[in-house]
C-alpha cells in the first residue's frame, strides 16, 4: 500500500517574522505551495529557500480566492492548509500515518490559538484542515473561508473525522493585532461581506467579534445579540457564539441578563465547561456563592472539547475558583485540596498558587515550607516563573523566604525586584534595598518606567539618609523629580506645611508614599509625611486600617471623630471595627449616620442589616439560653445565621491579604484581644 | 339464612369520661356488647350495664390478650368487633359494617383508625391506620402478646387462604397525643415487656417491630435500627405491617445522617411498594439534607404525583399532599422561582387550610419582589377565608411580616363588632409604620423615652408591645436615630423572671428582624445582589404565635 501524499497549502502577505517557523514545520510535506497576495519583505524568497512553489495572487478582498488558487496548483493526495503565523506541532510524520488506509474524505485539526504568555492563555478548537485533493472541493467565503460545506454536500458530514492534529497559531496575541491593522481589514471584509447578505448570522457574528477585539463591547454585544436567534441550531460555530454573548455579557456587568442565558443554554450544551464557568462567575457576582460553587463543579467534571474552549475551563479554573470559595466559607483544609488539584492542571497556575499560599498560612504551616513547596510546584526556569513565586511569598509576607532562598534572582525583572527590595526594607536591610532599587532604576526601559519603583525608592532613602540623594534625584523622570524636590524640601525644614496648599499633584504624590510607607511597615515615616497634608492623619488612619494595624486605626479613627474630621469613608470603617468587635448598636448608629446622606448605598444598608440580625441573634440565643429545648427558636436561630451568612457574599467588608492578614491577627493589632470602652 | 350478627367485645378500666360516646356511636350497628372490666372502681361498670352489656370482671395480669380472649370466649355473634373505649364509631360506619357482615366469605375486616391528637376530630396530627378489628367469630381466633396484642397471626395459621378485607369504615380514636405523653413514662415498662417477649419469642417480628418503635420514641435510632432490620429479615412483604418497616428504617438512617443509604432503602422500598407514597417524601427529605436539591424535588414531586397514600397503607398526614406541596415550595424558592414556588404554595394551603406557613411564605414573595399591592386580590381570587379568626391571623402575620397595605386592605373586609378593638389596634399599627405619618410616630417617640402609655394595657406583656411600637414607629418614618436610643434603652432594661424573659427576647428579635427587613427592602432590582438580597430576606424566620 503506497502511503498517500501531502501538500501544504499557505496564503501570506508580509508574514516574514514567523514564516521560517511556521514552512520549517511542515518541511517533510511533498509539497509546499504559497499564494502570495503582495508581499513587500522578505517573505517570498524565505518561502523558496525552504522550496515552496510560490504564486502570486491580486488581492480581492477575498480569502478564498488564493486558497483556491492553491487548489489548482495541488498534485498530492491530501492537502494541509496552514496560515503563515501558525506552525504544525504535530509533524508531518505522524500526518501520514493518519491517513493510511483511511476511508475518511477530511480531518479536523486541534487549533491552539495562542492569547498570552502563560499555559493558561490558549484558546483552543476544532476545525477542517485537513482534506482529499478533490476536484469539485472548493473554499467559500469572503472571510473565515471554509472547506466544510464544500465536503458535507458532496459526501455528508459523516465523511470528517477528529484527528488528534495539532497546529498552533500565534496571530492572536494582541501585539500582532494591532501592528497588523488586522482588525480594521477584518471590519472591512465584514462590512462588504453583510452588504452582500444583511442578515446572514455567521457575518453578524464575526462583525461583533472585531468589534470586541477593538474594544467596542456594546456595539459587540448588538450584532452577537441580532444574529443568535437566526443561527440554526446545528450550527457549528453556534456554541462559541454564545460563549462570547455571555462573556460581554459578563464585561458590560450584565450578570443578570449573562445568568438566565447560560441557564438556558446549559441545557443544550451539556458538555461545554467555558459555560458552567461563566455561570459561576455570573453567580458569585450576585453573591450567590453556593450556586457560584455548584457551576464552577459542573465546570471541573466536563471533558470534552468539542467546543472552543479556553485551556483549563474544564480543570484549573474552576478548582482554582472552587478553592476560592472555600477560603471565603473559611474551610482552609477544602481549599488546599482544590488548590492542588488545579496545580496538578497547571503548575504555573498564579491563582491556584495565591490561593494555596493563603490557606496553608490559614492552617499555620510554617512559612519555610510553604516556600519549598512553591519552589518546588513552580520549578522555574525564566525570570518570570521565580517571579511568580515572589510575589505569591511577598503576598502572604513571608519577607524571611524571599529574602533567604536566593536562587540568582534576575534582578533586572522588575516583578522580582519590587517585592525583594520591599522584603529588605521590612527587614531594615535599607542599604541593599537601595543598591537594588538603584540598579533597577538604572536598567529601566525608557518607555514609561514604573512610578511605583520610585516611590518605593523614595521611602527607602528617607528611610536611611533622611532625605532624598542625588543619586535617586538623577534617576527619577522629570516629570516627577520637581515634585519630589518640593517634597524632600518639606521633610527637611520646618514649618505649616499643611496651610500652604502647592496643588493636587503633590498631595497625590504624598498620600501614595503614606500608603505606600505604612505597608512596608514604616510607620514613623508614615506618620511624618501625614503631617504635611492638612488631611494627612486621616489618610494615614485609613492606611493603618487597610494594612491590617487595627489597633491603632481605631485610636485614630476615634480622635478624628472626636475632632469631627472624619469623612464618610472613614466613618464606614470606623463601623466595620465596631461591627467585628460586636457592638452592633454603635455600628448601625455610624452606618445610619451614613445613610443619612447615601441613602442608595448598598454596602452600607447591608452593613447596617446585618447589625440589627446580629442583634437579633444574640435575642434569641438568650431566649435559648432561658428555654434550652425550645425547638421552634433552634428553627429561627438557624434562619437568622443563615442569612446572615448569604448577605456576607456580598463582600461589603473590607478584605486583607494574607500579608495583612499576619499583622491583624499580632496581639498588639488584634482586636479580639483587646477590650476597649467605645 | 337469618342475618349474621357482630358481638362487640372491649377491655375497659375506669374509663367513666369516654364510654357513654362509644357506646352511644355503636348503638344498633351491633347485636351484642361485651365488656371486661379489669378493676374500675368509677362508674363505668354501671354505664355499660345501662348500654346492656354483658359483663366480666377480671383482675389485671398484665396481659392484654388474656383479657380481650376472655371476652372474646363469651361472645355469641358471627363476628367480633374490638373497640377501645376512647374509640368512638363514625355515623356513616354503622351501613357499613352491617354490610361487612353479610360477606361471609371473608374472615376479617381492616377499619381505618383515624387518630386525633385531641378531643375533637378537627384536632392536628390525624394519622390513619388500617387495623384489623373486625373478624369470625371462631375458637381458634385469639389474640396472641401481652403487649400490642395481635389477631391476624391466629387467622392466617387456621387457614392460610383466609381473605381479609380493607373496608372503610372509619373509627376516631381521640387523646392520641395525650396518650403519646402519658405513655412516654410507661416506654420503660413497656420496653421490659417486650424484651420479656422477645426472650420466649425471638423470632417474632412483630416485637422487634414493637421494639423499633419504642425506641424512636426514644430517639434511639440505632436501637431502633437494629430492631427494624431483624424484622424485616423476618418477614415478607405482604405482612400488614411490612411497608411501616421499611419507611422507618429509612427515617432512622436520616436521623442518624446516613444519607447515601437511607437512600437506597428508599428505593429497595419503593419496588416492594411503589404506590406507598410516604416513601417518596422521605425520599425527598433524605436528597434534602444531602444538599441533593434537583434530586429532592424529584422525589417531592412523584409524591404529590402518587397523592395520599392508598387507604392499605399506615400513612401520616400531608404525606402527598400539604407537607409534599410545601416542601417543593421551599426548593423552588431556594432556587429563586418565585413563580413555582407560589403555585406550590397555594397547593399547600388548599390542601391543608389549618396552617399559615404556606400562605405566609407567598406573602414573603410578593413583599420581596415589591408587590405587597397584589396581596389582597390574590387571597380574593385564590382562597376563601373560611372565618373572621383566619383574617385575623392572617392580618396579624401581615403585620409581622411589614406589610402594611396589604394588612390594612384586609382589615377593611373585618366589620364584625368583637373586633372592633382588634380592628383598631391594628389599623393604628398600620398608619404609624406604614411611614406616612412622621409626625404623629416623631411626636409619639419623642413624649417619652420609656414606654408609652398610650393604651390602655397593661402589664409586662403590654410595655413590650408599646416599646415594639414606638420603635418600628420611629424607624418606620425615618428617625433611625431615635429608634436605636430606644432599642438602646431596652436592651439595658432585664426582667427577673425567666418566662417573660424569654417571651421579651423573643419580641425584641422579632423588631430587630423588621428593622433589618425594611433596610434590605430598600436595595434596587437593577442592583446585581438584588437576588442575593431577596433570598436572605426570604431565609428570615417566620413569626410565631407566642
Amino acid at each position: 500500500m503506497t502511503a498517500a501524499t501531502v501538500g501544504v497549502h499557505l496564503m501570506m502577505k508580509d508574514e516574514s517574522d514567523l514564516l521560517a517557523q511556521c514552512l520549517k514545520s511542515v518541511k517533510d510535506a511533498d509539497e509546499i505551495i504559497v499564494v502570495d497576495t503582495g508581499s513587500r519583505d522578505s517573505s517570498v524568497s524565505i518561502a523558496k529557500a525552504y522550496g515552496a512553489k510560490v504564486y502570486d495572487s491580486e488581492w480581492d478582498d477575498d480569502f478564498s480566492k488564493p486558497r483556491n488558487v492553491a487548489l489548482r496548483q495541488a498534485n498530492t493526495d491530501w492537502i494541509l492548509y496552514l496560515d503563515a503565523d501558525e506552525c504544525l506541532l504535530t509533524g508531518i510524520t505522524a500526518v501520514k500515518e493518519l491517513l493510511l488506509s483511511s476511508e475518511a474524505e477530511a480531518f479536523t485539526v486541534l487549533l491552539e490559538n495562542v492569547l498570552g504568555a502563560g499555559p493558561e492563555d490558549r484558546l483552543l478548537h476544532r476545525s477542517v484542515r485537513i482534506f482529499r485533493n478533490r476536484r469539485d472541493y472548493e473554499f467559500q467565503g469572503r472571510i473565515h473561508e471554509q472547506i466544510d460545506a464544500s465536503i458535507i454536500q458532496k459526501h455528508g458530514a459523516a465523511a470528517i473525522l477528529d484527528s488528534a492534529v495539532t497546529i498552533r497559531h500565534f496571530g492572536y496575541l494582541p501585539g500582532r493585532m494591532k501592528q497588523k491593522g488586522k482588525l480594521k481589514r477584518n471590519e472591512r471584509l465584514l462590512k462588504k461581506a453583510l452588504a452582500d447578505c444583511p442578515d446572514d448570522p455567521f457575518y453578524l457574528y464575526n462583525m461583533g467579534i472585531t468589534c470586541c477585539q477593538s474594544g467596542r463591547l456594546e456595539e459587540a454585544r448588538a450584532f452577537l445579540t441580532q444574529a443568535l436567534p437566526s443561527v440554526s441550531s446545528h450550527a457549528p460555530y453556534r456554541a462559541a457564539m454564545v460563549k462570547n454573548l455571555c462573556q460581554i455579557l459578563l464585561e458590560l456587568g450584565d450578570v443578570k441578563q449573562a445568568e438566565i442565558m447560560l441557564a438556558g443554554e446549559l441545557e443544550r450544551y451539556g458538555d461545554y465547561p467555558d459555560l458552567d464557568y461563566m455561570l459561576g462567575q455570573s453567580l458569585e457576582r450576585q453573591g450567590l456563592l453556593e450556586r457560584a460553587y455548584e457551576a464552577y463543579r459542573n465546570a471541573s467534571t466536563r471533558t470534552g472539547d468539542k467546543y472552543v474552549t479556553e485551556a483549563g475551563m474544564g480543570s484549573f479554573r474552576p478548582l482554582a475558583k472552587m478553592g476560592e470559595l472555600a477560603l471565603k466559607r473559611d474551610l482552609p483544609e477544602d481549599a488546599a485540596r482544590l488548590f492542588h488539584q488545579a496545580l496538578r492542571h497547571h503548575n504555573q497556575y498564579a491563582p491556584a498558587l495565591v490561593g494555596i499560599a493563603n490557606a496553608f498560612q490559614m492552617l499555620d504551616v510554617a512559612d519555610a515550607e510553604i516556600s519549598a513547596f512553591l519552589w518546588q510546584t513552580v520549578n522555574p526556569r525564566t525570570s518570570s516563573d521565580q517571579a511568580m513565586v515572589v510575589e505569591v511569598l511577598y503576598g502572604i509576607g513571608a519577607f524571611g523566604q524571599i529574602l533567604a532562598s536566593e536562587p540568582t534572582y534576575s534582578l533586572t525583572e522588575p516583578r522580582i525586584a519590587f517585592p525583594l527590595s520591599c522584603s529588605l526594607i521590612h527587614t531594615g536591610q535599607l542599604i541593599e534595598a537601595n543598591r537594588i532599587l538603584n540598579l533597577c532604576a538604572a536598567q529601566s526601559e525608557e518607555g514609561e518606567p514604573d512610578a511605583r519603583l520610585f516611590h518605593i525608592w523614595a521611602i527607602c532613602q528617607l528611610l536611611h539618609y533622611e532625605s532624598l540623594q542625588e543619586d535617586f534625584l538623577a534617576l527619577v523622570p522629570i516629570r516627577l523629580r520637581d515634585k519630589f524636590h518640593r517634597l524632600d524640601h518639606r521633610l527637611r525644614e520646618d514649618g505649616d506645611w499643611a496651610a500652604l496648599d502647592e496643588g493636587e499633584e503633590l498631595n497625590e504624590l504624598t498620600k501614595e508614599l503614606i500608603g505606600q510607607s505604612v505597608s512596608l511597615g514604616q510607620l514613623d515615616l508614615g506618620r511624618k509625611l501625614a503631617e504635611l497634608l492638612p488631611d494627612g492623619r486621616l489618610d494615614y488612619a485609613k492606611a493603618l486600617y487597610r494594612e491590617g494595624y487595627t489597633m491603632k486605626a481605631a485610636d485614630l479613627f476615634l480622635a478624628l471623630l472626636g475632632n469631627g474630621l472624619l469623612d464618610e469613608e472613614g466613618l464606614f470603617l470606623l463601623g466595620e471595627i465596631l461591627f467585628d468587635k460586636g457592638h452592633y448598636l454603635q455600628a448601625a448608629e455610624l452606618f445610619e449616620q451614613l445613610l443619612q446622606n447615601r441613602r442608595d448605598d448598598e454596602k452600607t444598608g447591608t452593613a447596617t442589616s446585618l447589625c440589627y440580625l446580629h442583634l437579633a441573634e444574640a435575642s434569641l440565643a438568650e431566649v435559648l439560653h432561658r428555654v434550652p429545648d425550645a425547638a421552634p427558636f433552634k428553627d429561627d436561630l438557624q434562619n437568622i445565621r443563615s442569612s446572615i451568612r448569604l448577605l456576607n457574599g456580598t463582600a461589603w467588608h473590607t478584605n486583607w491579604s494574607g500579608r495583612q492578614r499576619r499583622i491583624r491577627h499580632e496581639p498588639a493589632n488584634d482586636i479580639a484581644v483587646h477590650d476597649r470602652e467605645e | 339464612m337469618s342475618q349474621p350478627t357482630i358481638s362487640l367485645c372491649m377491655i375497659v378500666k375506669n374509663e367513666e369520661s369516654h364510654l357513654p360516646r362509644c357506646l352511644g356511636s355503636i348503638r344498633g350497628a351491633v347485636d351484642e356488647i361485651i365488656v371486661v372490666d379489669t378493676g374500675s372502681h368509677d362508674n363505668t361498670v354501671k354505664i355499660a350495664d345501662s348500654f346492656g352489656a354483658k359483663i366480666l370482671s377480671l383482675p389485671w395480669s398484665g396481659d392484654f390478650s388474656f383479657c380481650r380472649n376472655a371476652g372474646l370466649a363469651a361472645a355469641r355473634g358471627t363476628w367480633i368487633l374490638i373497640l377501645d373505649a376512647d374509640e368512638e364509631l363514625d355515623e356513616n360506619g354503622q351501613e357499613e359494617l352491617r354490610l361487612c357482615s353479610t360477606h361471609l366469605e371473608y374472615d376479617g375486616f381492616f377499619l381505618q383508625i383515624h387518630n386525633h391528637a385531641g378531643e375533637s376530630r378537627q384536632s392536628a396530627t390525624a394519622t390513619i391506620n388500617p387495623i384489623l378489628r373486625m373478624f369470625r367469630n371462631r375458637p381458634e381466633h385469639r389474640f396472641r402478646g401481652k403487649i400490642h396484642e395481635q389477631i391476624a397471626y391466629a387467622i392466617t395459621e387456621r387457614n392460610p387462604q383466609a381473605a381479609l378485607h380493607l373496608s372503610s369504615v372509619k373509627i376516631h380514636h381521640y387523646g392520641y397525643a395525650h396518650d403519646i405523653v402519658v405513655k412516654r413514662d410507661k416506654i420503660q415498662r413497656n420496653l421490659q415487656l417486650l424484651a420479656q417477649e422477645l426472650r420466649d419469642r425471638p423470632n417474632d417480628p412483630f416485637h422487634h417491630y414493637n421494639i423499633a418503635v419504642e425506641y424512636m420514641r426514644m430517639n434511639d435510632f440505632k436501637q431502633a435500627l437494629e430492631h427494624l432490620r431483624t424484622s424485616i429479615a423476618l418477614t415478607v412483604p405482604e405482612i400488614s405491617y411490612a411497608h411501616l418497616l421499611h419507611k422507618y428504617e429509612a427515617r432512622c438512617l436520616l436521623q442518624l445522617g446516613e444519607h447515601q443509604e437511607a437512600a437506597q432503602v428508599c428505593d429497595r422500598a419503593i419496588s416492594l411498594f411503589p404506590d406507598y407514597t410516604d416513601l417518596y417524601h422521605v425520599k425527598g427529605a433524605i436528597h434534602l439534607a444531602a444538599g441533593a436539591k434537583s434530586q429532592a424535588l424529584a422525589a417531592f414531586l412523584q409524591a404529590v404525583e402518587q397523592g395520599p397514600a392508598p387507604a392499605l397503607y399506615h400513612t401520616e398526614p400531608g404525606m402527598g399532599t400539604f407537607l409534599s406541596a410545601y416542601a417543593l415550595g421551599r426548593l423552588f424558592e431556594e432556587s429563586g422561582d418565585d413563580a413555582n414556588a407560589v403555585h406550590w404554595y397555594t397547593e399547600a394551603v388548599k390542601q391543608n387550610s389549618n396552617r399559615l406557613q404556606p400562605l405566609m411564605r407567598i406573602f414573603r414573595i410578593f413583599k420581596t419582589l415589591g408587590m405587597e399591592q397584589d396581596i389582597p386580590r390574590l387571597l380574593s381570587e385564590r382562597f376563601r377565608l373560611s372565618s373572621p379568626e383566619t383574617l385575623v391571623n392572617i392580618v396579624n402575620a401581615l403585620l409581622e411580616d411589614s406589610c402594611f397595605q396589604a394588612a390594612s386592605a384586609l382589615l377593611s373586609q373585618l366589620d364584625e363588632e368583637e373586633y372592633e378593638c382588634f380592628r383598631s389596634s391594628a389599623m393604628r399599627k398600620c398608619e404609624l409604620w406604614s411611614g406616612k405619618t412622621p409626625a404623629a410616630a416623631a411626636a409619639m417617640a419623642a413624649s417619652g423615652k420609656g414606654p408609652i402609655a398610650e393604651s390602655s394595657a397593661t402589664g409586662p406583656s403590654a410595655r413590650i408591645d408599646e416599646r415594639e411600637l414606638a420603635i418600628k414607629s420611629a424607624y418606620f418614618n425615618h428617625r433611625a436615630d431615635q429608634a436605636l436610643e430606644l432599642i438602646g434603652l431596652w436592651r439595658q432594661n432585664k426582667q427577673a423572671d425567666a418566662d417573660s424573659t424569654a417571651y421579651e427576647a423573643y419580641r425584641k428579635s422579632r423588631t430587630l428582624i423588621a428593622l433589618a427587613d425594611a433596610q434590605l427592602g430598600r436595595h434596587k432590582s437593577a442592583s446585581p445582589h438584588y437576588s442575593l438580597i431577596r433570598l436572605a430576606r426570604q431565609s428570615l424566620p417566620l413569626a410565631r404565635s407566642l
